[in-house]
């Protein structure tokens, strides 16, 4: 059962058999290991499968060409996604298209829409190395120096494959954002591998203008739509990780029933079995700590509200998901230490997701630094 | 009467809150140890006279006969405001257990007095040879024509000093094929000649619970609950929604909101390494509260809790036992000083309070090991 349904939440449901037929049989975690073997990038046919199902467009309005759903709907889908260890960087999309939403230029929209059919990949620049490690507050971003030119670096920018950036840009009246083009002249786009076979990118830009045509969001409206992306962004990134955390939890609770030594099933031996237990509590924890995050949306909190369930749903679900992915190796024995096991395959996606937008200490931090401020 | 159960539950919340808050003495809140009888009486006996003993009771029995949600938002606002546990052994197993088991005599000796707060029961199961395994017990009775014999000994007796009367587990069959077999429950005068209460100190110092010794205890047939061997089975069968507060958040808040004091005094939240356990422990709390409130949903929606509960007693209890182990560290040298620790100029908080609380949580209502147990088998199903 998931997390995010109640009975009355039918829509939730059907969402959630469909992402059940699209994942199929380990279709999600055959993808997942071509793209670390081959370092293939995105499957463009699944992406666009995906843009047919009308998830790429799942909170983007109707009126854009979206379904235009909201966040408990996306953490179903993401989940369903996680459960089958598809490698597909809806969640990064989602990011981007929920901070363009965010944004008052008229070409914001229009990139909205572009992303929701799958025909533009977008990512959301919004960190230097320094933020990326957790040493500043996730709000302030690097200034241009009020020079009209941006000179610095963004880090661990997802989707690699992305062709336009929405770029933060730090100023005196606050955070603004800007639409940069892969190709656009100053910017040199370095690509660094990632555990689960994606890469991430760095991006060096040098005296790139900041034109007004560039221009999605002004100084201090700027804020308001990162922080919103982020909160939405960090939840569904928490419900993936249900997702995996689910399925490696199930596989390992087989695997003790079936695997012999000495004689008898692992799932005799106590001590394991209360392993087990541990890792289901440890699941447990995190339905319930993305609940309390979808609710939050659902009731349409105000943000800060928004952001503390958020980081309290990313910091439990990083954690836990960490937890339930090691554990999982250990009681495999050897063959789960293979790239043969699927348990493999899911935790390098985990640790991925876990470290990506706060891992779970970060994201304590923010919920503590949140809660005092609100104190 | 006022027909509570049709109230829409807000209001009924409110009547509740307001009447404790008014009524329920300030002194008596959230008491750092279990009070003696002796301590709590007036407040229940208050409360009996008002009808409100038993809110679980069906009313023909003389309860206030509160549906199950009614009842947990009681026990809810009972918790928010600390009302000291009576000896209530008699109200939550004794009555049910005659009104589901009893015969018509036994619920009309027993009931009324339990209501009146005449009888108080305490509950003897464990011997010290049977804990976990207390379908082990050795406790005989033995057939003598209307009487039966009892001889043994039970232990850990929450508050056999000031109980009039125990209800015990005792084997009526020593040769039944399983040991749950051959188990009955009588209903035992502690006045009875050959019954020795002996208290035990616990390690906080307090005497909470005893050894109740029988020696040839005569026991009248009639105080036999329902059929002789099955007595093990009616115990079992009553084991209800109240398994949720085994795994209730209160204690947990409660000590958290110490620590967080504590540490607001002394500025630990401003060291970097404090404040990282410290919002680790408030986000376990978060996360047992919002886990507590589903199950709830699950009570209040009628439906009968299952054998995934176990998961919230494991949790619950131990992250009060993490937050009392770093109320202790944070108190670094001044922890083991027995008046508290000073947090202003009249308040202070016990970080041993906070460390002898939650020892016995993990072990009684069945031990985390057992839960854990309870949970490998019936909720994740793993063969043995
Ligand atoms: C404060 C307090 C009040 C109490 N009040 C009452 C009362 O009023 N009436 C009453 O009858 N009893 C009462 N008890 C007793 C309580 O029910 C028992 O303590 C409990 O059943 C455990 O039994 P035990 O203490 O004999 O421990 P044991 O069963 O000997 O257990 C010792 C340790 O071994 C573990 N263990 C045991 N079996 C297993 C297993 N199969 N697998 C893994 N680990 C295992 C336990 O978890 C525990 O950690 C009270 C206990 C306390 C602490």
């Amino acid at each position: 059962m998931s997390a995010l349904m109640d009975d009355s939440q039918d829509e939730r449901r059907m969402l959630a058999d469909s992402v059940a037929g699209f994942a199929g049989e380990g279709r999600g975690i055959a993808r997942a290991r071509r793209l670390k073997a081959e370092a293939a990038g995105l499957d463009r046919a699944a992406w666009s499968e995906m843009a047919d199902l009308g998830w790429l467009g799942i909170l983007v309005p109707e009126a854009a060409g979206g379904l235009g759903l909201g966040v408990g709907e996306l953490a179903v889908v993401a989940e369903g996604l996680g459960r089958d260890c598809a490698p597909e960087p809806l969640v990064d999309t989602v990011f981007a298209q929920a901070v363009l939403a965010g944004c008052d230029a008229d070409h914001a929209g229009e990139l909205l829409a572009a992303t929701a059919s799958g025909e533009r990949l977008v990512a959301v620049a919004w960190q230097d190395e320094a933020q990326a490690r957790g040493q500043e507050g996730p709000a302030s971003v690097p200034a241009d120096g009020g020079s009209g030119r941006l000179t610095g670096r963004r880090a661990l920018v997802t989707p690699a494959e992305a062709d336009v950036f929405v770029v933060a840009v730090g100023g005196p009246d606050g955070v603004a954002l800007y639409a940069i083009e892969r190709d656009a002249p100053g910017l040199s786009v370095e690509t660094q591998p990632r555990v689960d076979g994606h890469a991430v990118l760095a991006l060096e830009f040098d005296g790139v203008s900041l034109d007004d045509a560039r221009r999605l969001a002004g100084g201090g409206a700027g804020d308001g739509a990162l922080t919103r992306g982020l909160s939405v962004a960090r939840v569904a990134a928490s419900a993936e990780l249900f997702g995996l955390a689910g399925a490696l939890f199930e596989q390992t609770q087989d695997y003790l029933a079936s695997r012999k030594q000495f004689g008898q099933a692992l799932s005799s031996f106590q001590a394991l079995r209360h392993r087990a237990v541990d890792l289901y509590i440890q699941r447990e924890l995190m339905r319930n700590a993305l609940r309390q995050a979808v609710r939050a949306f659902d009731s349409d909190a105000d943000p800060v509200d928004l952001q503390r369930a958020a980081a309290r749903a990313k910091a439990r679900c990083s954690e836990a998901a960490l937890i339930i992915g090691r554990q999982a190796v250990q009681l495999h024995g050897a063959i789960g230490y293979t790239e043969e096991a699927n348990v493999g395959v899911y935790l390098r996606r985990v640790l991925s997701l876990a470290a990506w937008l706060g891992n779970a200490d970060t994201q304590r931090r923010e919920y503590a630094r949140l809660t005092r401020a609100a104190a | 009467m006022t027909d509570w159960n049709a109230m829409d539950d807000a209001a009924f919340r409110r009547e509740i809150r307001t009447y404790l808050e008014a009524e329920y003495p300030k002194a008596l809140r959230h008491p750092s140890r279990r009070l003696r009888w002796h301590e709590v009486s007036d407040w229940y006996l208050k409360r009996a006279e008002a009808g409100w003993t038993a809110p679980g009771w069906p009313a023909e029995h003389g309860g206030v006969g509160l549906s199950p949600s009614k009842q947990l938002i009681f026990t809810e606002e009972q918790e928010r405001i600390g009302v000291a546990r009576a000896p209530d052994q008699g109200v939550v197993m004794v009555g049910p257990l005659l009104i589901r088991y009893g015969t018509p005599e036994q619920r009309e000796q027993y009931l009324p007095k339990i209501l009146s707060w005449e009888h108080i029961w305490c509950q003897g199961y464990s011997e010290p040879n049977s804990g976990s395994d207390l379908a082990s017990l050795r406790t005989q009775a033995d057939d003598d024509g209307d009487h039966w014999v009892v001889n043994g000994q039970k232990t850990w007796t929450t508050l056999a000093q000031d109980a009039t009367h125990i209800f015990v587990l005792a084997r009526t069959d020593p040769h039944a094929e399983r040991k749950q077999k051959g188990i009955s429950f009588l209903l035992v005068d502690l006045d009875t000649p050959g019954i020795t209460i002996r208290p035990i100190e616990n390690i906080a110092g307090h005497e909470e619970f005893c050894e109740v010794f029988f020696d040839n205890v005569r026991v009248p047939k009639d105080n036999l609950v329902g059929n002789v061997n099955e007595g093990w089975t009616m115990a079992k069968a009553l084991l209800g929604f109240e398994r949720l507060f085994l795994g209730s958040p209160k204690q947990s808040q409660n000590a958290l909101g110490r620590l967080d004091a504590f540490a607001e005094a002394r500025g630990l939240h401003d060291d970097p390494a404090f404040s990282a356990e410290f919002t680790k422990l408030a986000l376990d709390v978060a996360d047992l509260s919002e886990a507590f409130e589903s199950f709830a949903a699950q009570v209040r929606g009628g439906e009968t809790l299952g054998a995934d509960i176990s998961w919230l007693k494991i949790w619950g209890t131990e992250t009060y036992g993490r937050i009392a182990e770093l109320a202790v560290q944070a108190a670094d040298g001044e922890a083991p000083l027995v008046e508290g620790q000073a947090i202003g100029e009249d308040a202070s908080v016990d970080v041993l309070n906070l460390y002898f609380g939650c020892l016995p949580t993990t072990i009684y209502g069945g031990s985390n090991e057992i839960q854990r147990n309870i949970l490998a088998k019936q909720v994740l199903r793993l063969p043995e």
